[in-house]
């Protein structure tokens, strides 16, 4: 694993660049797996701002009292989930060229946690729609069997699944919820022993469209199907998110 | 802990404490390694990664190539039942092998408390607790900290501890180890026999016999070899401008206690409370200077992204080019968004001026810990403040519109009276009614004043070292009393567990027979004592009966002052006529001019140092 800085790029100031006449979001693509996953959400958040004023990103300040810089996430990971698709904005005041900040950037990180892409951000969050998923079930038993039931619950007519909710007492009650609508381009295999699943699932940063924790569909097969139940030293499974789609669920976020 | 299964890091509290791959973690190849340290913070990962001194000796080993240190905590609870289910050893952090694989397991001890914690580590490593049941399989287990002053409750568990201050005596040590390996000559008694009479601030427990008197103190500490050092003299950086500095930091990428930049200014302390070990041990004051310190800052801004930076030291604003530093920083600070903040300010320099330039000072709560409630009982503990300047301080707070305000006072210090008590409360309202008689006060906002109180812990290398603790009754009697005087709702009252500064006091002045009990309890699982839902006071009285130790002859007795203690197998440098003539100044409730206006002679200036305010040492 590298993991300590690559060869320093040459000194640099944030100053060497013009600034802009408004300030404007950058928006970057990164990668978030390995020993990573296990940070939750908040914890990236607040590291990310530390890793930007490391890298000497010409970040923009609120005005007031308690200035802070202006990062959005998109797309909330669990703990637990890694990806490769993760969409970050940062609002920056100087027109500094946004893969030349990448590579600032990825000088400061691990590679468990890269920078991909960068560029002027010309859409907004709320456009993606669509989030692609692969899911690698090691659970004892597994088999050709095991992949084609999973099969037949994802691309069943009725995807349902239990989810948590609360009613005006604050007491919490599990309520059925038919998925099936926000499930969809299943595919599932068999292969060096784990059951592999690829599928997209409906995403949404504001709620607009409903919104599926790829968790849940594990929780599903766990209950339908008792799986992942035995020794947790030999079974594991794994969750990345590969891909990005606006609402056709085949063109590329961007 | 490194853990490398994802199933048993996905079903635990906080995954991020033990998946490590932070930025900045140092890995090595190790074909290059000829010695590996595993650094052990008997705590959890977000207490042991904001301690200063782990970042510094982690990056003095680092800086050697051939020396690969890793890091390693303690796992919570939840962590520690899945490792018991599944056999899992503790590992370290960056490679994730066990820690019985090292070479040297460093361990450092903050507080006394941390001691179960410690022997859980190692239980949890698959380490037999005891050195003497350790072969040349298992790796040299040594420890260090403030803690390493008196360790003989735990010293039946390390080969070795590290004396005062460890940048270069560490690396000395390791470099020991390697060059007996390379020469085919070590095994492990030869190199801890080597170790202890070659290198300055190495103390080997198992190379001094210890004798008793039939009153249970102690008889003798005889050294078993002549060239091994009668008395242990810790180390100390004697110029801090040159001293092993950090400049890369690990960064977490869970939240950890303390989230900011912390620059050292200076180590030691000018001012010599009796109860203050820190005050004692870290002797002599070393400042570093502003210009280095600027530097320092700019470094570890640049390394960490940090927004904040908080000025460390024993007593911060003693430090005597405060503003200068101050003024230097903020010359940067400002406009790149970071904060400044000073942890700890004495009544006596909380002006308006230092307020204006510290947004900390400026936006954070006003907190004094004048630490006796009498000007008779601060006089006898030097705590050189009076009730004036705490007014004065308060009223700079309230000036600028503050309204609450927090007091820190000990109970149960030498010579107390119910009198030394009713100034507490007194004292606090002396603040009260300060407020309402000042005239730029927030109109229509009622004040409100905290005052904690802890329980007295007699510590060696301090003037108070032979002192008797309360006991449990009388303590629970003053705390009542105490809240019984204070009777004004503006003032709130909170004391510590008396229960937790008992055991405190019998671990912080124990001797080697203290040993069975601290096994027993970690068989028994104690874990994580510092931590309040883990202490159980009943079952460590427990422990101690069922050893058959006499607990209260450690902490309840006056000690005679030409008793063999423990300690004395180690010298801090500071000398035990300094220590009985500073007791005879308190019970004459006299007290001791600071090190900056006068030396008392104390004697650590035969240490050196750069920058301190000691008189050089004799030449001889
Ligand atoms: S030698 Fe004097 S000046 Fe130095 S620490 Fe001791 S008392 Fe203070």
């Amino acid at each position: 694993m590298v993991s300590q800085k690559g060869t320093k790029l040459k000194p640099y100031s944030k100053d060497d660049y013009p600034m802009l006449s408004e300030p404007k979001y950058i928006r970057f693509k990164f990668r978030k797996v390995g020993n990573l996953q296990f940070i939750s959400h908040l914890d990236l958040q607040k590291a990310m701002a530390k890793v930007l004023v490391r890298a000497k990103a010409p970040l923009w300040y609120s005005k007031g009292f308690n200035p802070h810089p202006k990062l959005i996430f998109a797309l909330p990971l669990s703990v637990g989930a890694q990806s490769e698709c993760e969409y970050l904005d940062v609002r920056v005041e100087r027109a500094i060229p946004p893969l030349e900040l990448m590579e600032h950037i990825n000088d400061e990180l691990t590679e468990e946690l890269r920078f991909l892409d960068a560029y002027y951000a010309q859409t907004k969050l709320e456009d993606i729609y669509w989030a692609e998923y692969d899911f690698e079930i090691v659970t004892e038993g597994a088999d050709e069997n095991l992949a084609r039931e999973i099969e037949k619950i994802l691309t069943a007519e009725q995807v349902i699944i239990l989810k948590k909710a609360k009613d005006k007492y604050k007491n919490i009650f599990f309520k059925e919820q038919d998925i099936a609508p926000y499930v969809r381009d299943v595919s599932v295999g068999f292969e060096d022993g784990a059951v592999k699943i690829n599928a997209k699932l409906s995403a949404s940063i504001n709620q607009t469209h409903p919104h599926i924790n790829p968790e849940t569909i594990v929780t599903m097969l766990k209950e339908k199907l008792g799986i992942l139940s035995g020794d947790v030293t030999r079974e594991q499974y794994d969750i990345i998110r590969t891909r990005i789609y606006f609402e056709d669920g085949a063109t590329d976020f961007r | 802990m490194k853990i490398k299964n994802t199933s048993i890091l996905k079903s635990v509290e906080k995954p991020g404490r033990y998946s490590a791959g932070e930025f900045g973690q140092i890995i090595k190849d190790k074909k290059d390694i000829k010695a590996r340290w595993a650094f052990c913070f008997p705590d959890t990962y977000e207490i042991g990664m904001s301690n200063l001194g782990v970042r510094i000796l982690y990056g003095a080993l680092n800086s050697e190539p051939d020396i690969w240190c890793e890091r390693a905590y303690a796992p919570w609870t939840d962590m520690q039942e899945k490792m018991r289910e599944h056999d899992i050893p503790l590992t370290a952090h960056e490679s994730g092998d066990p820690l019985g694989d090292f070479d040297i397991v460093g361990i450092t001890l903050q507080y006394e408390m941390c001691y179960t914690t410690t022997l859980k580590m190692l239980e949890l490593a698959k380490i037999p607790l005891y050195a003497k049941d350790r072969g040349e399989e298992f790796p040299i287990i040594i420890g260090g900290g403030p803690c390493a002053y008196n360790a003989e409750p735990i010293a039946d568990f390390f080969d070795c501890f590290s004396i005062g201050e460890g940048e270069e005596n560490l690396v000395e040590f390791t470099r020991l180890y390697i060059e007996m390996k390379e020469r085919g000559t070590y095994n492990k008694k030869d190199f801890l026999h080597r170790a202890a009479a070659e290198i300055g601030g190495i103390y080997v427990p198992s190379l001094y016999d210890v004798t008793y008197n039939d009153d249970g103190t102690i008889k003798a500490y005889t050294p078993v070899y002549p060239d091994v050092p009668r008395r242990v003299l810790k180390r100390i950086m004697t110029d801090m401008d040159k001293s092993y500095f950090p400049d890369k930091v690990v960064m977490p990428y869970i939240e950890t206690v303390h989230d900011r930049i912390m620059l050292e200014v200076y180590r030691g302390c000018i001012r010599g409370c009796r109860f203050c070990q820190a005050g004692m041990v870290y002797r002599p004051v070393r400042e570093k200077t502003p210009e280095v310190l600027n530097e320092q800052a700019k470094c570890l801004y640049e390394a960490t992204g940090y927004d904040e930076i908080s000025l460390s030291s024993l007593s911060i604003s003693d430090y005597s080019r405060l503003s200068e530093l101050t003024d230097n920083l903020l010359e940067w600070t400002d406009k790149n968004m970071v904060s400044l903040s000073l942890p700890s300010l004495r009544v006596d320099s909380f002006t308006k001026e230092l307020m204006d330039k510290i947004s900390t000072v400026r936006t954070g709560g006003l907190t004094f810990a004048p630490e006796a409630g009498s000007q008779r009982l601060r006089d006898v503990i030097n705590k050189n403040v009076c009730e004036a300047d705490l007014l004065r301080a308060v009223n700079v707070g309230f000036d600028a519109g503050k309204t609450s305000c927090k007091l820190y006072f000990m109970m149960g210090l030498p010579t107390e009276t119910y009198e030394d008590l009713d100034g507490i409360a007194e004292l606090a309202k002396a603040v009260i009614e300060a407020y309402y008689e000042n005239p730029n006060r927030q109109k229509g906002r009622a004040p409100s004043v905290t005052v904690s109180v802890s329980c007295f812990i007699p510590k060696p290398f301090t003037p108070f070292q032979w002192e008797a603790q309360d006991s449990m009754e009388t303590f629970v009697e003053k705390q009542k009393y105490l809240e019984s005087k204070i009777t004004d709702r503006k003032i709130r009252y909170v004391h510590h567990d008396a229960r937790v500064s008992h055991v405190e006091a019998i671990l912080a002045r124990g001797d080697r027979r203290l040993a069975p009990a601290l096994a027993l309890a970690c068989e028994r699982g104690f874990c994580f004592d510092a931590w309040d839902e883990f202490f159980h006071y009943d079952e460590w009285i427990k422990v101690f009966e069922d050893c058959g130790i006499d607990y209260n002859f450690y902490s309840n007795r006056v000690w005679g002052e030409d008793e063999v203690l423990p300690w004395d197998v180690i010298d801090c440098g500071v000398t035990k006529e300094f220590l009985k003539r500073e007791r005879g100044n308190a019970y004459a409730e006299k007290t001791t001019p600071s090190c900056r206006e006068k030396c008392s002679g104390c004697g650590v200036n035969k240490l050196g140092g750069e920058r301190t305010w000691c008189p050089k040492k004799e030449q001889n």
